[in-house]
C-alpha cells in the first residue's frame, strides 16, 4: 500500500511542477466555461426552468463540469496505450508491483492536483462573479465527495480498458478517440442528459458514463437528495467494481498474448 | 510564383500519399474526427429539443452560423501545417526548426508543407453537414451577389484562424512550450463562433468585434446571408468587410512571425 502512496505522490508532484501549463489551463477551462452559462443563459429566455434545472443550477452545472472535466479526465488519456506502441510496458510488467494499481495510483495522483489547482479555483471563480447553487447541509457534501471520488475511479476503470485494448489492435488510438467522444457526450459533460430527448436519455442511463460527470453533479445541485442520491452512488459503484473486473480480466488475457508475441 | 506552387502540390502530394499508406487506420481517424467535433453538433440539437429559439436565433440559422464557422476552422486546420502550437513546439524544442531555417525556402513555405493532416476531414464534413442542415432549415433568401461573396467569407475565416495559429506559434519562440491559451482563440474561437455573439457578455462581444475581430469570421456575413438587422446599428457595408479584415489580421500575423524569427535564438538542442 506505501508503495502504491509513494506513487501517487510522485505523479502529483510532477503535475504541480507545471506552473504555467495549469494557470493556462485554468484560463482556458474559465473560458469555455463562460461560453458554455451564456448559451444555456440564452436557452432558457424567460424561462426559470428546463429538465429540474433552474437558471441558476444550469450556471452552476457549467461551472462543475469545467471543474471537474480534468480530474475524471472526460476527454480521456492514451499514456497507457502508448507504452504498448513503444514497448514500455513489459518492463512495466515485470517490476515487482501490481501493474493496475500502478496506474491507478499515478492516475489518482494527478486527478487530486487537478482538483485542487483547477477544480477548486473555478468553483471559487464562478462563485464570486455569480450566485451559485451549493450542496444543502454535511449529508449533501459527504454524498458529493463520494460520488465525485467514485466517478474518478470509475472513468480510470473505462479508461484502462479502452488503452488495454491496444494489446489487440496494431493501431487502437482511432477507436479510442472514438469510445472517449462517446463517454464524454453520454456522461452528460456536453448537455445535461436530463435536456436529451426520452430514447437518448434511456441509451446513456444503460451505460456507466453518467456516472462520471452527471451523477456528482446532480448530487452537488440537490436534483438527487437523500435516497436517490444514495441509490446513484450505489450505482457507482456497481459500474466501477463491474469496469475494473473487465479491465483485469483484459490484461490477464493480453498479457499472455503478450508474452507469445515475446514482446 | 510558378516554381513554389508546383512545389506547393508535389509536397502535400507526398504527404497525402504517406497518410494513405495504412488506409484502415486513416479511415478510423477521419471517422474518430468526424464524431468528435459531431458531438457539439449534436449538442445544439439537443438544446434545441428544449427551445426554439436561442438569443432570437431559430436552430437553422444557428446551425448556419456554426457550419460557417466550422468549415472555415476546418479549412485552417486542413492547410496550417506545422503552425500548430504543440507541433511547432516539439519542433522547437528538438531542433527542427533551426534545420528549417538553414534551407534554401522561405521559412513560412516550409511551415505550410511540413504538414498536411488529411484526416481533419472529418471536421469538414461535418461542419459542410451543419452547414446544409443550417441552409435547409433557415431557407436564406438566396440571390448571386450572396453566392458569390460565401466562397469569400469561408476562405477569409479560414484564412483569420491560420493566422490565430501563426500568432499562437509566434509565442513559442519564447515560450518554448506549447501554450494553452492558444486553444481559447482557436478551439474557444470556433465554439464561441458557433452561437449569435450577442448572447455573451458586453465584454466578450465588444473584444471580438473592435479588438480581435474574429465576429467577421461568420457573425457580420450571417447578418447578410440571413437578412438579420445589426445589433451593432454598425454601417451596413460592415459586413462586406469580411474578406478584408481577414487579409489584414493574416499580414499583422505574418509580420508578428518574421519578428519572432528574428528574435529567436534556438534551443540548442
Amino acid at each position: 500500500m506505501r508503495l502504491y502512496i509513494e506513487l501517487a505522490k510522485k505523479a502529483a508532484q510532477r503535475q504541480l511542477a507545471y506552473r504555467q501549463a495549469n494557470l493556462a489551463g485554468l484560463l482556458t477551462n474559465l473560458f469555455f466555461g463562460a461560453l458554455r452559462a451564456y448559451t444555456l443563459i440564452a436557452l432558457y429566455g424567460v424561462r426559470s426552468q428546463i429538465a429540474s434545472y433552474t437558471l441558476e443550477a444550469a450556471i452552476t452545472y457549467t461551472g462543475l463540469t469545467q471543474a471537474i472535466l480534468r480530474p475524471v479526465q472526460i476527454f480521456g488519456w492514451l499514456d497507457l496505450m502508448k507504452t504498448v506502441r513503444t514497448g514500455d510496458i513489459v518492463s512495466d510488467l515485470i517490476k515487482p508491483f501490481d501493474f493496475y494499481f500502478f496506474w491507478l495510483a499515478q492516475d489518482m495522483g494527478a486527478n487530486i492536483i487537478h482538483l485542487i489547482v483547477r477544480g477548486v479555483p473555478i468553483v471559487l471563480i464562478y462563485a464570486l462573479v455569480t450566485p451559485i447553487v451549493w450542496p444543502l447541509g454535511a449529508g449533501a457534501v459527504t454524498a458529493f465527495a463520494a460520488s465525485l471520488l467514485l466517478a474518478m475511479l470509475v472513468s480510470f476503470a473505462w479508461r484502462f480498458c479502452v488503452n488495454i485494448a491496444a494489446l489487440w489492435m496494431t493501431d487502437a488510438i482511432g477507436v479510442a478517440r472514438l469510445g472517449f467522444t462517446l463517454s464524454m457526450f453520454l456522461s452528460g459533460f456536453v448537455v445535461p442528459v436530463r435536456f436529451f430527448p426520452p430514447w437518448l436519455q434511456a441509451v446513456a442511463y444503460a451505460t456507466p458514463f453518467p456516472s462520471l460527470i452527471e451523477t456528482p453533479v446532480q448530487i452537488w445541485l440537490g436534483i438527487l437528495a437523500g435516497p436517490a442520491a444514495v441509490h446513484a452512488i450505489f450505482q457507482q459503484a456497481v459500474w466501477m467494481v463491474a469496469l475494473m473486473s473487465v479491465g483485469r480480466v483484459m490484461l490477464a488475457a493480453g498479457t499472455r498474448r503478450l508474452v507469445i508475441q515475446g514482446g | 510564383m510558378g516554381p513554389y506552387v508546383e512545389l506547393y502540390f508535389r509536397l502535400i502530394a507526398s504527404r497525402i500519399q504517406a497518410q494513405m499508406q495504412y488506409r484502415f487506420s486513416f479511415a478510423m481517424d477521419v471517422v474518430s474526427n468526424f464524431f468528435s467535433n459531431f458531438t457539439d453538433l449534436a449538442a445544439l440539437f439537443v438544446m434545441f429539443t428544449q427551445a426554439t429559439a436561442l438569443g432570437g436565433w431559430s436552430l437553422g440559422q444557428v446551425a448556419f452560423l456554426y457550419g460557417l464557422s466550422s468549415v472555415s476552422f476546418a479549412l485552417h486546420e486542413l492547410f496550417q501545417g506545422a503552425f500548430d502550437n504543440d507541433v511547432f513546439a516539439s519542433y522547437i524544442q528538438r531542433g527542427l526548426f533551426d534545420q528549417m531555417l538553414t534551407r534554401p525556402l522561405p521559412v513560412p513555405f516550409q511551415m505550410f508543407t511540413e504538414y498536411f493532416m488529411l484526416r481533419r476531414l472529418g471536421r469538414m464534413t461535418q461542419g459542410l453537414l451543419a452547414f446544409a442542415l443550417g441552409v435547409a432549415l433557415a431557407q436564406p433568401h438566396w440571390t448571386l451577389p450572396k453566392l458569390l461573396y460565401l466562397p469569400l467569407v469561408v476562405l477569409g475565416g479560414a484564412v483569420f484562424f491560420l493566422a490565430i495559429s501563426i500568432a499562437g506559434c509566434t509565442l513559442c519562440f519564447w515560450t518554448v512550450q506549447p501554450t494553452e491559451v492558444v486553444n481559447i482563440f482557436t478551439y474557444g474561437g470556433t465554439t464561441m463562433l458557433s452561437y449569435p455573439l450577442t448572447i455573451y457578455h458586453e465584454f466578450i462581444q465588444r473584444f471580438f468585434v473592435y479588438i480581435l475581430p474574429m465576429a467577421f469570421i461568420n457573425f457580420f456575413p450571417s447578418l447578410y446571408f440571413l437578412d438579420r438587422p445589426d445589433p451593432f446599428h454598425l454601417p451596413t457595408f460592415v459586413p462586406f468587410l469580411a474578406p478584408v479584415v481577414c487579409t489584414a489580421v493574416f499580414v499583422i500575423a505574418l509580420r508578428l512571425w518574421a519578428f519572432g524569427v528574428m528574435r529567436y535564438t534556438s534551443t540548442g538542442s
